[in-house]
Order: C-alpha cells, then sequence, then structure tokens
C-alpha cells in the first residue's frame, strides 16, 4: 500500500424551471337611473262644457292643486298631474329612479421559464496500486457521481428559489401595470351600461303601470268632482225654477238627485 | 204638467246612470204634451250639457205616462265616452 490519492470530479446540473404570475383587479361602478312615463288627456274634449266648468271651479279651490304658471299642478306619486285650463288638457307624468351598480374585473397572466446551471465538485481517495480495490477507475466514479449528488442537490435547490425570484418579479410587474386597473374600470362601466339599460326598461315599464294608476286615481277625482257639479248645478235650477221635494242620495258611488217641478 | 226628475251618477267612473224625466200623469190629455214633455225635459238636461238631446221611453201598460230620457252612457264604454255621451245626452 502506498501513500493515497485524490481525484477530483466535478458535475453540473441544469435547469429549466416554469414561473407564472398572475395578477387580478376588481373595480364598481355606480349610479342612478330613471324611468319615465306620460300622458296628455284632453279633458277639455271628455268633458262637457258645464262639467269641465265644475272642474275648473273645484280645481281652482283645491290647495292640493297648486297654480304655477298657467296651469294647476297636483303631486301624485312619483311625479306630478298638470291641468291647463287654456286648453283643457290633463298632463300626468311620474319619474321612478334607482341605484345601480355593477363590478367588474380584469386580470393578467405572465409566464416563462427560468434556466440555471448549478455545479458541484467532489473529491475520492484511490490507491496507486489499487489497495482494497481503491482504484483510480473506482474513486473516478465514486467522485462523478458525489458531484453529481451535489449538483442535483443544489439544483432542487436552487430551482426553488429561481422560480419565486422570477414570479416575484413578474408580480412587481404587475402590480406597477396601471393598464389591468385601468381594464378593471372600464368592465366595470360596460357592465354598469348593460344594468342601466335593463334597469332602466324595467323602470319604465314600473312608470307605465304606476301612471296607469295614478291616471285612475287623479280621473276619478275628476268624475267626483264633476258629479258634485252636476248635483249642485240640478239642485240650483231646481230651486230657481220652483222645484220642490229635492232630494240628494248617495248609494255606493253613485249619486241621485231627484225633484219635481211643474212644467 | 207636473215631472218628476230623476238624475243619478257614478262619482267613481263618471258614468250617468239614469237620467229620466217622468210625467207624473196628471196632463195626459193636452193635445201638445208632449212637446211639453220634450220641452221641459231638454230644458232640464241642458243644465248639464247644451248639447243634450232626449227620447221617449214608452210606460209598461197601466202606467199613462212616457218619460222622456237622456239617454245614459253604456257602463261598457270608456269613462271618457260614459261621461261625455252621459252629459250630452
Amino acid at each position: 500500500m502506498c501513500n493515497p490519492r485524490k481525484i477530483t470530479a466535478r458535475a453540473t446540473r441544469k435547469i429549466a424551471e416554469a414561473w407564472r404570475a398572475a395578477i387580478q383587479r376588481t373595480a364598481r361602478a355606480s349610479g342612478s337611473v330613471t324611468g319615465r312615463a306620460s300622458l296628455t288627456q284632453q279633458l277639455g274634449s271628455m268633458l262637457a262644457e258645464p262639467a269641465r266648468r265644475a272642474f275648473e271651479q273645484a280645481v281652482a279651490a283645491d290647495p292640493n292643486w297648486q297654480l304655477v304658471g298657467e296651469g294647476y299642478v297636483l303631486g301624485v306619486p312619483g311625479g306630478q298631474a298638470r291641468y291647463l285650463p287654456g286648453t283643457g288638457e290633463l298632463d300626468i307624468s311620474v319619474e321612478l329612479s334607482a341605484y345601480v351598480e355593477a363590478e367588474g374585473t380584469a386580470s393578467r397572466v405572465l409566464e416563462g421559464t427560468v434556466e440555471e446551471t448549478y455545479e458541484a465538485s467532489a473529491q475520492a481517495r484511490y490507491y496507486a496500486d489499487g489497495y482494497g480495490g481503491r482504484t483510480r477507475d473506482v474513486a473516478q466514479q465514486e467522485a462523478r457521481t458525489l458531484a453529481q449528488q451535489e449538483a442535483d442537490r443544489r439544483a432542487e435547490a436552487g430551482a426553488g428559489r429561481a422560480r419565486q425570484k422570477a414570479e416575484r418579479k413578474a408580480q412587481d410587474a404587475l402590480a406597477a401595470d396601471s393598464s389591468v386597473a385601468a381594464d378593471a374600470e372600464r368592465d366595470a362601466q360596460a357592465r354598469l351600461a348593460v344594468e342601466r339599460e335593463r334597469r332602466g326598461e324595467e323602470l319604465n315599464r314600473e312608470a307605465e303601470a304606476l301612471l296607469e294608476r295614478v291616471q285612475r286615481e287623479s280621473l276619478r277625482g275628476v268624475w267626483q268632482t264633476v258629479a258634485l257639479g252636476y248635483q249642485n248645478a240640478l239642485v240650483a235650477y231646481a230651486r230657481a225654477n220652483g222645484g220642490h221635494d229635492i232630494s240628494v242620495s248617495r248609494s255606493g258611488g253613485s249619486i241621485q238627485v231627484q225633484f219635481q217641478m211643474e212644467a | 204638467m207636473r215631472v218628476q226628475v230623476t238624475f243619478q251618477i257614478n262619482a267613481e267612473t263618471g258614468e250617468v246612470e239614469i237620467f229620466q224625466v217622468d210625467d207624473m200623469g196628471r196632463t195626459r190629455q193636452l193635445s201638445d204634451h208632449d212637446a211639453i214633455h220634450e220641452d221641459i225635459a231638454l230644458a232640464i238636461a241642458q243644465v248639464i250639457d247644451p248639447r243634450a238631446d232626449v227620447s221617449e221611453v214608452i210606460a209598461p201598460p197601466g202606467q199613462a205616462a212616457t218619460a222622456p230620457r237622456i239617454p245614459a252612457a253604456p257602463a261598457s264604454q270608456r269613462q271618457a265616452q260614459e261621461l261625455d255621451q252621459g252629459g250630452s245626452a
């Protein structure tokens, strides 16, 4: 046996590590939307002259109707009714509003591959005379194996770090990219426009239904006023013309006037 | 001639339900009875509407009177027409 000798072997390991970074931004947009409905009723042509006069006198005396400009305005649920004595037109308009909001999103994805090479070296001993089976070839093989194992270990540990480093860098770049937020905002605005359209149509239908109810209620007031006007006109006529046994009675929604007179 | 006037209006819908001028039956023998009856019916109707028209309703057998009637608007018509027709009856 002679003095041991050393042999050094080097090994390399290349890695190609895939990385992926993603970012998502959310934006909210909101606003109000309005549905409207209106109609014009020609009361002037619907009502006989005495009835129209009776109605106009009642409107003028009713504190609920406010004289505004050339017409009388009455507040109704969701809007107003406006009567114009000059034209005999009754305008009714209602308006319904709602708050709408929408959420928009945008995302970006960055992907890539990081490539790195890891090196390692290892030594092994052998004897020139091959003592104990430690020949140069055996030692060389052992050193190579050890070097490769070390290179693999370093690559395994380094690959994770390399991937994380690449992903952090990409993430920072994405975070600094204001276009993602801008896209999210645009998406939110686009969705809001769709929602406005949908809710607006819904509100228009609701406003039409409300308008029908308001019209019915408003006209009921008109008919009550007109009925009262007829009643007063007939009673006044009866009194002025020697009428007697004058009676006014109400039954359900009807008013009955009766009297007798000599022709 | 004595007449009995009956006017009934639905205050919810504006429909004139009854507008009738009945002859009380004492002057049926007058030669111009119908004209007088129609005149008084028209005068009363015009309290409601100057354009009013009248039509005669023959009383059932056993009753001597005829009753000019101002046509009331049919219930099936729209409110606007009901009142207009009732008013222009």
